[in-house]
């Protein structure tokens, strides 16, 4: 039998971040530029790698971020601590994150796949061994939409609960459950190694 | 109908919805107890836990991307700077009509202190201040940081370092605060690698305005910045007129 991955030992380390970030958050209300720097350098890699899943967009992701930062050095002294931090943030960087595509669309601009992603395009001369698992990983998801990036992202890199993603996306749980369900199953159409069969295949990915 | 085989098909298909929950370690006792249980009956929902589990390897990989959050955060501090220096507790405007909560920020958005350092040196930017030998741009009430406000102030609600009141800013202008410590020399190299020349500046808080070679679309001007952003040399570089588009980050792939 599999074994699931044990996270408990992180659990009482993952309430003291959320309470650790809420203090900084009290402080960062308090008009404190210092505990907003920490929250910020807390929160930096995680929501940097939400928001370029997201947009798919390198050149995005930084301006995105401080977006976020902002709305939360201005929201600090308002917002009640009913939920984890990290949620609270994560939710803000999805709307910032989508509004920042979809001004991408009205504007025109290439996309970092339509752009070009070569170093993070799979070889296909070279064996799934070969090449580094993050890199196939985040050529490939690009075969799924913006909203389902989200969620996925969500739940394996964040490891957050589906209560909680509905938060951040503010939408249901089953539409958050159903959602990661049609977003594994096209995840593992183009990359059929996810089942252990076959090399991936980088041409079935592009849903443009 | 057969009651078992219907609650049995009921219980694979939560299971199935289910599985990334339980391989993330975020469910609770009952419905973890019930995943385990199923799972070690049925064959399709041990493949996909397999599944699962490679996709949540994968997705926890080290990034190839590389990341530079304290560039990031300067520009943060200088946005929020802009918008609205009473907000901070450690606004001290005096009577002799200094804003000393800027002169902290600066201390420190230059030196890289903490807001103890930067309030411990308060005194050497006084002594300075006195000697004339800085100088902070003139603020009268109502405006931002950088000067009087501008059309594209009232539009966005703050003022960033682009709209400050010095020589007016033509198209593809770039206005650049370069890293504390980077000598005039480096700058220089910098300046004949891009090529680009120097304009205008520096203003008090260190902004020089920079003419970039023609270039022949947005796009190219986009990745200027972007590319003058990825120095280490440079610790703010944005459009001093806005573009179109919004403005790319400092991020690099490797």
């Amino acid at each position: 039998m599999m074994v699931p991955v044990d996270r408990q030992l992180d659990e009482p380390r993952a309430a003291d971040q959320s309470g650790e970030d809420w203090r900084l958050i009290h402080r960062v209300g308090m008009g404190d530029q210092a505990a907003l720097e920490s929250l910020y350098m807390r929160h930096y890699s995680g929501l940097y790698r939400f928001i370029l899943q997201v947009t798919r967009r390198v050149d995005f992701v930084e301006e995105v971020i401080n977006d976020v930062m902002f709305v939360v050095w201005e929201k600090a002294a308002e917002v009640k601590p009913l939920s984890k931090a990290s949620t609270w943030i994560l939710g803000i960087a999805h709307n910032k994150a989508l509004q920042a595509l979809r001004r991408n669309r009205r504007t025109g601009s290439a996309t970092l796949d339509q752009s070009g992603y070569a170093e993070l395009t799979p070889d296909m001369d070279m064996s799934f061994g070969e090449m580094e698992t993050r890199e196939v990983l985040f050529a490939l998801l690009r075969g799924l939409s913006p909203e389902q990036r989200a969620v996925m992202e969500l739940v394996y890199y964040h490891g957050l609960h589906y209560s909680e993603i509905a938060r951040v996306i503010d939408c249901p749980e089953n539409t958050v459950k159903t959602r990661v369900f049609h977003a594994r199953r096209k995840l593992r159409e183009i990359w059929p190694e996810l089942t252990g069969t076959r090399a991936p295949d980088a041409s079935k990915t592009d849903n443009r | 109908m057969d009651i078992h085989a219907t609650a049995d098909t009921s219980t694979h298909d939560e299971v199935s919805l289910l599985l990334p929950w339980y391989i993330n370690g975020s469910l609770g006792d009952r419905q973890k107890t019930l995943v385990g249980e199923h799972v070690r009956n049925c064959i399709a929902c041990r493949r996909q836990m397999e599944s699962e589990t490679r996709t949540l390897a994968a997705f926890r990989a080290e990034s190839p991307l590389d990341q530079s959050a304290q560039a990031g955060f300067e520009r943060l501090h200088v946005r929020i700077a802009a918008r609205e220096p009473s907000r901070s507790g450690r606004r001290l405007a005096g009577a002799v009509g200094l804003d000393w909560n800027r002169v902290l920020d600066k201390i420190q958005s230059w030196t890289g202190m903490r807001p103890g350092m930067a309030m411990a040196a308060l005194p050497l930017a006084v002594i300075a201040l006195a000697f004339g030998l800085t100088r902070l741009p003139q603020q009268t009430a109502g405006d931002s940081v950088y000067g009087a406000g501008s059309a594209s102030t009232a539009r966005d609600g703050y003022q960033t370092l682009s709209s400050h009141a010095g020589a007016v800013a033509k198209p593809w202008d770039v206005q650049v605060i370069f890293a504390p410590g980077t000598s005039n020399d480096t700058i220089e190299r910098l300046l004949r690698s891009i090529p680009a020349t120097i304009v205008d500046g520096p203003t008090g808080v260190g902004v020089y305005t920079l003419k970039l070679p023609k270039l022949s679309a947005d796009a190219d001007f986009q990745a200027a910045i972007v590319a003058l952003r990825a120095r280490q040399e440079v610790a703010f570089a944005e459009a001093a007129q806005p573009l179109s588009i919004p403005g790319p980050g400092k991020a690099k792939t490797q």
